[in-house]
Parts: structure tokens; C-alpha cells; sequence
């Protein structure tokens, strides 16, 4: 089975002994019940993870409810995850995200996702995200590999992502045509994993 | 196949809508390119994120980590055929349908408190006739309710209930600019609330929701979130239900309403 070659960097993490205890390793002793590894699992993906709720739903009481809800998740279905289907970032992240677009999708009616709004600010907010993204050397991996996608490209990920639109809300958004919307979001992952070597 | 090989994107992303999503799970059980496709999206938004970084208050991680102390973590999954293959994939589906009841780290699931309550349910006698009766007439308005939700979303509890041909609504104005409505459906014998603007119980209070039968005895039905505007599956049988109502407790929860209510929805038959 395929292994993951280029797991991101800060995900690792330095054990007691010396040896590095990766998120896989983690996620497997939780499913066993060690609470002191889901502790460390949590120390390495809080960030992150909190980082992208808050991204997502953008209220951060919600942010931290739908953390702990993902959370929580991750330790409950630590024993479903199975390391020769995925990675355990990507598993933990879709997780994470999931919820949180579940609740953004869940409470539409709310003033708080004014698609007027959004549009309208689709740049300055990406730009100050990328502003204060942390200075690590990932983050600034990707923010250069941002750049090697188009405009369009880059808008249909960001909705989808960030602002938890589906592909459809995407295309209106965006003024374009489903069939194209699908093709952006699908040409512009491909080319962010191929120019930050993601494979697996 | 083609053209759901285009999908991959948008379904790594939760993009696609309900019915595509279906068929994409479907089809990724027998397709093992598109299976490593979307894992290789997922490794790649795992990064993507690396641009929103910002640390949690540090509260959240004792909480957090105090709370997996009362989950036990599910067993594996035993079953290796190709029906198993589309689960990996589906994992985040089961996290959505759960969000809106069951594991969510909600007070009410960390004791025994809500379980008690409905274990002595029958045994409370809880407010007087007349009392009962006086709060029920603050509900101002009952009206059958269609679905409001115009965009396709998962089925979770609370939309199951809201989607059922016999849900109907309360509403209430509350105090301080809050509102609340409460869609109960009595084929499904359930209940949801759904909150705006709630103002945040003072430290060591929650609000809790409660069911009033017909027999004028309070079962609990959990411990709200102190999220403001919120979604939650009431927790218990509203089949029999002629009213429900929200007090605020001590943290934890009560085994019967000790505070006074806040507001009361008289549930139509």
C-alpha cells in the first residue's frame, strides 16, 4: 500500500524517548484509549484545525464548538481510521472540516453568511488570512503555491473551502457555468498537490 | 464513470450536493483511481489549511481532553469486503448525521443527569396545573411549518425532523432580542430547538430543555450548548409531549426544573 511521503512537517511529533510518534501512530493509540496520546495529538493539530473552523463558520464561539464536536470525533472514530486507505492528516482535516461546513450549511438562513457580503470581500479577506498565516515553512509553501493557480482557480477552492459553499453555489458565485466550476476546483487541487509534491 | 470521476474535487471538499453525493460514495467503492485521487485532495487541503493557523484558547484543550475521558472510542471495523472501502470515505458522513445529537461534547452528555431524569419520569411532579397552564400561553405562535431550508444539506436529526410532513412549529420572542422555535413532529416522536441570539447563561448556569407530559411531569431533554444561535435534537420521546420549556440550572443539569422558566412552547397536537 502506498505510503505517505510528505507528510507535513510541524504533524510529527517528538516523543519522551527521542523517537518520532507520527499522527498515525497517535491516532492508533487512542483507539486503545491512551488519553496521553490523544493529548499530543491534539497539542499537534489544535492550530490548525481551530485555525480552519474559524476560517470556515468565522464566529469563534461556533469555531470552538465545532472543534470540540471534530475532536472529540477524531478520538471516538480513532479505531475506523485505517492507514492503508489514507493519511491520518487528511482523515483528521476532513473530519474537522466537515463539521464545521455542516453547521455553516446548517444555520444558511443566519446574517452571517451574507453572500453579498462574501463576495464582495472574497479578496481582502483571503489576502489578510494570508497576512497572518503563520510563518512556518509550510504556510509559506503554500501561499507560493497559491500562486501558480489561476484567479478562477484559486476563488472555487477558496469558496469551497473556506467559505463551505458546495460546487453549485460556487459556479453562481463566481458567474460560471457548473461543468467549469467542477473542472476549476478539480484542476486547481491537482495543481496545488502536484506543486507542493503531495502524493501519496 | 466519467463524470463522476470529475467529482473528486468537489467531493474532497464537501462541495457536492446531496444526490452527487450519494453516487460518489457509491461509485468510489468500486473505483480504486478515484479513491487515491480524493485521499491525495484531502492530504492536500490538510496543507491548505496551514494558512488559517490560530491556537485555540487554552481552556478548550483541558476541555477537550477531560471529555474523551467519558467516550469510548468505537471499535474497528471488521468487515474488509469492498462495502468497506467506501467507508473510509465516508467517515464524514456519520460525523454529520451524529453533529446534531449523540457525541457532540455537550454538558449533557458528560453525566448520568439527563438518563436519571428519564429513568424518574413519572415520579416528578413538577409544577402545579395552573402553573403549567400560565406559561404554555405565553407560545404566541403555532403555524405547520414547510421546510424552510432551501439548500439541500445532510439529513441530520434536526432536519429529519423539520423535513417530516407532520413538523410544527413554535416560535417565541424572548427577552433581550432572542428568539426560538421548537419543530416537533409526532410520527417521528421527536423535537428540535432552534435558537438565535441567546444571551450566554452567567458562569455555572446552563439552560436546560425540559418535556411536559401530559400526566403534568417535567422529563429533561438535555443541556443546551452555550452556543447563541444553535440547532439541537431534544433529547427523548416527544410523542406525548403537550408542551416544552427552558430553565435555566446549575451546570449539569437538574433532575427536575429548579429555575424559572424562560420560556415555554406549547407543542400542537
Amino acid at each position: 500500500m502506498p505510503e505517505i511521503a510528505n507528510e507535513p512537517r510541524p504533524l510529527r511529533v517528538q516523543a519522551d524517548q527521542g523517537s518520532v510518534r507520527t499522527l498515525e501512530d497517535l491516532l492508533r493509540l487512542s483507539a486503545l484509549g491512551d488519553n496521553q496520546a490523544f493529548g499530543e495529538l491534539y497539542d499537534a493539530v489544535a492550530p490548525r484545525a481551530f485555525g480552519l473552523a474559524l476560517r470556515v463558520v468565522r464566529d469563534r464561539q461556533l469555531a470552538e464548538e465545532i472543534f470540540q464536536e471534530a475532536l472529540l470525533d477524531v478520538w471516538r472514530q480513532s479505531a475506523r481510521f485505517d492507514k492503508t486507505k489514507g493519511s491520518a492528516i487528511g482523515w483528521i482535516f476532513t473530519i474537522v472540516h466537515r463539521a464545521a461546513v455542516d453547521r455553516v450549511r446548517s444555520q444558511e438562513a443566519s446574517t452571517r453568511r451574507d453572500t453579498n457580503y462574501f463576495h464582495k470581500n472574497t479578496e481582502s479577506d483571503f489576502d489578510s488570512t494570508a497576512e497572518q498565516a503563520h510563518s512556518s515553512l509550510e504556510g509559506q509553501r503554500v501561499r507560493k503555491a497559491m500562486q501558480s493557480l489561476t484567479a478562477t482557480q484559486r476563488q472555487a477552492l477558496e469558496l469551497a473551502y473556506f467559505g463551505g459553499y458546495t460546487h453549485t453555489e460556487v459556479a453562481a458565485l463566481l458567474g460560471i457555468a457548473l461543468g467549469t466550476a467542477k473542472t476549476r476546483i478539480r484542476d486547481g487541487l491537482i495543481r496545488m498537490r502536484d506543486t507542493l509534491g503531495v502524493h501519496l | 464513470m466519467h463524470s463522476l470521476h470529475g467529482l473528486t474535487g468537489a467531493y474532497a471538499l464537501d462541495a457536492l450536493d446531496d444526490d452527487e453525493q450519494a453516487q460518489m460514495v457509491h461509485h468510489l467503492a468500486s473505483c480504486a483511481d478515484c479513491r487515491t485521487e480524493v485521499e491525495s485532495f484531502h492530504l492536500t487541503m490538510a496543507t491548505f489549511a496551514s494558512l488559517s493557523e490560530q491556537a485555540p484558547p487554552a481552556w478548550l484543550r483541558g476541555e477537550v481532553l477531560e471529555s474523551i475521558k467519558s467516550v469510548r472510542p468505537l471499535p474497528p471495523q471488521l468487515d474488509s469486503d469492498q462495502g468497506d472501502r467506501a467507508t473510509s470515505a465516508e467517515v464524514p458522513d456519520g460525523v454529520v448525521a451524529d453533529t446534531s445529537e449523540s457525541q457532540v461534547p455537550s454538558s449533557a452528555d458528560k453525566g448520568g443527569v439527563v438518563i436519571d431524569a428519564r429513568r424518574r419520569f413519572g415520579r416528578i411532579i413538577a409544577a402545579s396545573a395552573a402553573v403549567a397552564a400560565a406559561l404554555i400561553a405565553i407560545a404566541i405562535v403555532v403555524w405547520p411549518t414547510a421546510s424552510t431550508s432551501s439548500n439541500p444539506t445532510k439529513v441530520t436529526a434536526t432536519e429529519q425532523v423539520r423535513k417530516a410532513a407532520d413538523a410544527k412549529s413554535v416560535s417565541l420572542e424572548l427577552s433581550g432580542g432572542a428568539s426560538a422555535t421548537v419543530v416537533v413532529s409526532r410520527s417521528l416522536g421527536k423535537a428540535v430547538i432552534i435558537t438565535d441570539q441567546m444571551p450566554k447563561p452567567p458562569a455555572g448556569k446552563v439552560y436546560q430543555l425540559w418535556y411536559l407530559g401530559a400526566n403534568n411531569t417535567y422529563t429533561s431533554a438535555g443541556v443546551m450548548n452555550t452556543m447563541p444561535s444553535q440547532s439541537v435534537a431534544l433529547k427523548g420521546d416527544a410523542t406525548n409531549s403537550i408542551a416544552v420549556g427552558i430553565t435555566m440550572e446549575p451546570t449539569g443539569g437538574s433532575k427536575s426544573p429548579t429555575g424559572s422558566p424562560i420560556a415555554t412552547f406549547s407543542l400542537p397536537s
